[in-house]
């Protein structure tokens, strides 16, 4: 029998989660909704909603500086998030970018980060150094995100349209489908130990470490609203004595999850304002060494190339 | 098989009770009532059509769990009409604009129109020809192109 479940608190969902293999979170329903009328018929569907949680749906500055969005915001509520001095957070921006306004009503954070072939969030999320608060069983921990983009198994890949197409290449496989989106435990095997989700343990809210960046973001889709970005630019610019004293930039498109561009990130240090065009060579040397050969590389390249000219741009008139 | 779940909201000002099951939509429970929103939808939240309003918001309803209906107000097409002989100003308003044709997209987009002309009725001479694309956004019309929607909420906007 299908059962759907409301739990009183965070406890609560994380003992019932745990209770049974294949229970599942129910957050905005924008993406388990329908992939669950495509299941082919099977066992028992079990879903518990957490939007009754309160700690979900929190937001704030803690003491420490730590920023806490609750899992459960709808990225409606995130787009609508002001915060003083991050104007053009790229965490913001791209979630008043991303869907449509009718998905971006219901769709939360938390669900957002663990929809397969998703790619909104992760890319702002990766180059802020997030980090997760994971709830389970056992209390609560807290996991670097980028760690755990790591600890996700692959994703599969379906047949795309082609460059600059309708639809990302990547697109949720409902066989894919219930681990990322409940608690069946993924075990901690992957890369980084630890940072998958353990039977029962669900995202509780995201943190953002404080910093005094001057943040930027672009994205590219084939359309502007609807479709997830084929390539996305996060960057983020820290300016001292007229020089870069740190960049965070982190790319969607080169691969299935964003990728930080570590190597533009340490040679771009120490460069004057007046060059910081040259970050741009530093991306294209980086991006020209990257293994592999996805379809579309070079059409991926070549946006991120131009988006992250772009944002350099905006940064002369915004940053200095 | 799913497990029942008895779920009270208020539809289109009324109150009413129904038997929700754990995995399904707003949409295909609404149809069980009665309520016809759009007799196809593509069940993805790409086409809008069958938009709803919940607690004023606009919703895919093809995405949305019946259950947690439970304690809301749902607004639809069906309720927009306040008698049999009148339309909705924003209704008359897509007629006279021609941004009505094959009617597919019409019931979803009259929803997000209505709810943005509310949102926004302290400063309707203020709102944007930007700000009423990015609010129906979540919408597929074939046969307009748009511009008579846009026109259409421009001229409900205007009273």
């Amino acid at each position: 029998m299908d059962e759907y479940f409301q739990p009183r608190s965070l406890t609560e969902a994380a003992h019932w989660l745990a209770g049974r293999p294949g229970r599942m979170i129910l957050g905005g329903g924008t993406s388990l909704m329908p992939a669950l009328k495509k299941r082919p018929p099977g066992g028992p569907v079990d879903l518990a909603d957490l939007s009754g949680l309160k700690e979900l749906r929190e937001q704030g500055l803690k003491e420490n500086g730590d920023w806490y969005l609750g899992a459960g915001l709808t990225l409606n509520q995130l787009a609508r998030l002001e915060r003083p001095g991050q104007e053009n957070n790229p965490l913001l921006k791209a979630a008043a970018l991303a869907a449509g306004p009718q998905i971006r009503n219901q769709a939360t954070l938390g669900g957002n980060l663990m929809a397969p072939g998703n790619t909104d969030l992760a890319g702002p999320l990766s180059a802020l150094g997030a980090e997760l608060l994971i709830y389970g069983p056992e209390g609560n921990r807290r996991v670097l995100f980028l760690d755990f983009l790591k600890a996700l198994p692959p994703r599969a890949k379906c047949p795309g349209p082609g460059c600059g197409g309708l639809k990302s290449e990547t697109c949720p496989p409902l066989k894919d489908l219930m681990p990322y989106t409940g608690s069946a435990g993924i075990e901690s095997s992957g890369p980084v130990a630890g940072a998958a989700l353990a039977p029962g343990e669900f995202i509780q809210a995201v943190v953002v470490p404080p910093g005094s960046h001057c943040w930027f973001y672009a994205r590219y889709a084939a359309r502007e609203a609807l479709d997830f970005p084929l390539a996305s630019v996060s960057l983020g610019i820290k300016i001292k004595n007229g020089r870069l004293s740190d960049l965070r930039l982190a790319l969607v498109g080169t691969e299935g999850r964003p990728r930080l561009a570590e190597t533009t990130m340490k040679r771009a240090i120490g460069l004057a304002g007046q060059d910081m065009a040259e970050i741009g060579d530093l991306l294209k040397d980086e991006l020209a060494s990257l293994p592999g050969r996805r379809p579309c590389q070079e059409f991926r390249h070549h946006i991120l190339l131009t988006l992250a000219g772009r944002l350099l741009e905006e940064r002369e008139a915004a940053c200095l | 098989m799913s497990l029942d779940y008895e779920i009270k909201f208020s539809l289109n000002g009324r109150p009413a009770v129904a038997v929700a099951k754990a995995k399904e939509t707003l949409f295909d429970l609404l149809g069980r009532l009665g309520l016809r929103l759009r007799s196809a939808c593509d069940g993805e939240g790409f086409c809008g059509a069958c938009t709803i309003l919940v607690d004023g918001r606009p919703v895919n309803s093809c995405l949305y769990p019946a259950v947690r209906a439970d304690g809301r107000c749902l607004r639809t097409i069906e309720g927009e009409r306040p008698d049999e002989e009148n339309l909705s100003p924003v209704q008359k308003a897509y007629l006279k604009a021609g941004a009505v044709q094959c009617g597919f997209c019409t019931p979803g987009l009259i929803m997000t129109s209505t709810a943005f002309i509310e949102e926004n009725c302290g400063r309707a001479d203020q709102v944007t020809r930007r700000e009423i694309i990015e609010a129906h956004q979540g919408h597929l019309c074939r046969c307009t192109g748009y511009k008579q929607i846009i026109e259409a909420v421009e001229l409900a906007l205007k009273g």
